[in-house]
């Protein structure tokens, strides 16, 4: 498969996965079990330039194109999916987002500290009462005076118990549906904001996941990031790539399923003979396999047309809703094929199976997902 | 300074080696190629000793179209320019002493104050090739070498591995070093290393560019030929000695060690 890519792309996945296998790859059980992010790495990463890849070059970026950056997620998910998504969070829905839709100041100000791995953005949407149907936010703002007094809270924000910057998704009050919504880079030791402790979660557990209070936080015009009262407009443009990302996760973590599953399964014997030799079991790796080179290639065939602009609407959403179904299906074979070793804490592929689960819910649920394909084919 | 780093790309440590039909090489399809880790210290020590004295690293390269990727990613690490040998005639040679011929060649061609090469590749681990590069350009070499330090600018100090101990070694320039795990910890690509490395100058030649005779560095000139090449033999399953005492089991023990194994 990687003979489909160009000489840049397979330097870049060599780089990335040598950098996850040293750095993430000895401590990706214990962040898991201690529930703790690895801010280290993080810097490291930060020094090596691969949280900035995408970013232009004028901002300390690496000015590379989209799917550069796929590969960097796909190989530190295929070792801490975690890990991956927070890092992420910080590339494309902060520091990618400031530089299509930010202020020149905006840049300067915000993008060079996360890409460096100093610090660590967030993304805002989801509230208690608003998941799936994200327009049902509350969070609201008025202006008084040419200021912006924000006040509401959020919640399952990756990042926010230890980000410093947030981007917060608010409307305007009196505002309904899908007007009136602007977007807010904040700031953390902004007077009225706060941050919730981590939540105990099922999976990406080095992933700090938290929730955000907003109470009369006032903020000048130069928070305002993008055309005021688009926010919506503006944070739809950038969903298809949010979702062709979303799908480089599954494609790492079950890429780790599959390299663990053949190795064990040549490693493992019973009836004389290693657990390779029965069909059954072939049968889980071929299925694997296939499931997900198939989803790679129709991932990144995406990548390219991202890039000049072209609308994915249908396509991002078919590519996130497979790869996650196909991630979940090949952590439970991983697990099977490990058989009760497979359901131990101390093999990886039961953290594989927990991380593997999110991918079917965050960014958009599958079902929402489904939702978006059939409205598509049926317009 | 002008600094060389000579690399080669082998397969990777993890892939599965089969063996060709003919039983004479290997099957090279289907196998992911990386750059020999020995020749990463090597490359990793030349970007040291930039960082330290200033100058160029230059990296030379004999290998297919294929090698290049190596390259390139030496050139991502932060070397400066690539020197890469690329001929038909070199298809399917094997000879260290060729090899060795070619890269003196350039070698005499562009200035150089320091090599480094890997103690061998991982692939034939013959070992040879910069020993020879070293005669043939008639520097002194230090092989092995497992530590570094720079005593001034035109001498180094050198820690080389040998049986049972190590030997500390001070050379002046110009001089020959293969490198030998320990020497450092080679650094990854970086991502603007990688931007940066598709516009480096990275040269490809071939023999007649070179001024070399196919006959005596290509495959006709090989001094030397590869009869077989095979793997090794599945490992025998181990024997379990049993018995009903300790003292049994140590009896039957000692007689195996002293009349099949033959060690005792
Ligand atoms: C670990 C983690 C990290 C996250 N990170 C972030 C983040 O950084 N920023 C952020 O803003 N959000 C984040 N989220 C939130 C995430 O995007 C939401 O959880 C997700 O969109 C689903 O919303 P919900 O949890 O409220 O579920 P609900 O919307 O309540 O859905 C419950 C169930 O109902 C189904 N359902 C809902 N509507 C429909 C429908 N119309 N038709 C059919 N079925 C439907 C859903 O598919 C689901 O099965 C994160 C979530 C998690 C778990």
């Amino acid at each position: 498969m990687d003979l489909l890519l160009s000489e840049h792309h397979r330097m870049v996945r060599a780089s990335a996965r040598k950098f996850a296998e040293a750095e993430l790859g000895p401590i990706a059980e214990e962040i898991d079990e201690q529930e703790r992010f690895p801010m280290e790495v993080y810097r490291k990463a930060g020094e090596l330039g691969l949280i900035g890849s995408i970013i232009p070059e004028q901002y300390g970026g690496g000015g590379a194109d989209l799917l550069t950056n796929g590969i960097i997620k796909e190989e530190m998910c295929r070792v801490s999916a975690g890990f991956g998504m927070s890092m992420n969070i910080c590339t494309n829905n902060f520091c990618y987002f400031i530089a299509k839709y930010g202020t020149e100041s905006q840049k300067r100000r915000y993008i060079p500290p996360v890409i460096s791995g100093e610090a660590l953005g967030s993304w805002c949407l989801t509230e208690p009462e608003a998941g799936s149907d994200a327009l049902a936010i509350r969070t609201s703002y008025r202006v008084e005076n040419g200021e912006y007094v924000i006040t509401g809270s959020k919640t399952f924000i990756t990042n926010a118990p230890i980000a410093r910057y947030f981007i917060v998704v608010a409307r305007r009050q009196g505002t309904k549906g899908a007007k009136g919504a602007s977007l807010f880079i904040l700031e953390r030791g902004m007077e009225g904001l706060s941050t919730g402790p981590p939540f105990r979660k099922l999976g990406m557990r080095c992933s700090p996941t938290g929730q955000v209070f907003l109470d009369e936080v006032r903020v000048g015009p130069e928070q305002v990031l993008g055309v005021e009262e688009e926010g919506f407009k503006t944070m739809f443009e950038t969903l298809d790539l949010e979702r062709i990302l979303g799908a480089n996760t599954s494609i790492g973590i079950a890429q780790a399923c599959l390299d663990a599953s053949v190795r064990y399964a040549k490693e493992r014997k019973q009836f004389g003979k290693p657990i390779a030799e029965f069909q059954l079991v072939r049968n889980m790796l071929a299925e694997m396999a296939t499931r997900l080179e198939i989803t790679r290639v129709y991932t990144y065939s995406l990548f390219p047309l991202a890039e000049r602009g072209v609308k994915l609407t249908k396509e991002a959403s078919i590519a996130k809703y497979y790869a996650s179904i196909m991630a979940t299906r090949a952590a439970l074979d991983a697990v099977q094929i490990f058989g009760g070793y497979g359901y131990m804490r101390d093999y990886p592929v039961q953290r594989y199976l927990r991380d593997a689960k999110l991918v079917e819910i965050g960014g958009g649920t599958s079902e929402i997902q489904k939702m978006i394909i059939a409205r598509e084919l049926l317009r | 300074m002008e600094i060389v780093a000579l690399m080669k790309q082998v397969p990777d440590t993890e892939t599965q080696i089969k063996v060709n039909p003919q039983g004479t090489w290997i099957i090279e399809d289907d196998i992911k190629w990386i750059m020999n880790p020995y020749c990463e210290f090597g490359v990793e020590e030349a970007l040291r000793t930039k960082e330290k004295h200033g100058g160029t690293v230059t990296i030379v390269s004999i290998g297919p179209a294929r090698a290049v990727e190596a390259i390139r990613t030496a050139l991502a690490m932060g070397a400066d320019k690539a020197i890469h040998v690329d001929d038909p005639a070199l298809v399917g040679t094997t000879d260290s002493l060729g090899k060795a011929r070619i890269l003196a060649k350039i070698l005499q061609s562009i200035p150089f104050d320091i090599i480094f090469a890997g103690k061998q590749a991982i692939d034939d681990d013959m070992a040879q090739v910069g020993p020879a590069v070293a005669e043939l350009l008639g520097i002194p070499q230090l092989t092995f070498v497992n530590g570094l330090e720079w005593i001034d600018g035109r001498t180094v100090r050198v820690n080389r591995q040998v049986e049972g101990g190590s030997q500390v070694i001070e050379c002046s320039l110009p001089v020959l070093i293969t490198c030998q795990k320990g020497l450092n910890e080679p650094r990854y690509a970086s991502l603007p290393g990688i931007m940066k490395a598709k516009k480096k100058p990275l040269e490809t030649k071939n023999l007649a560019a070179l001024g070399l005779d196919p006959a005596q560095v290509g495959k006709e000139g090989d001094t030397t030929e590869i009869l077989r090449v095979e793997l090794p033999p599945p490992r025998k399953p181990g024997k379990i000695v049993d018995g009903e005492t300790p003292e049994e089991k140590a009896a039957k023990l000692a007689k195996l060690l002293r009349e099949e194994a033959k060690v005792i």
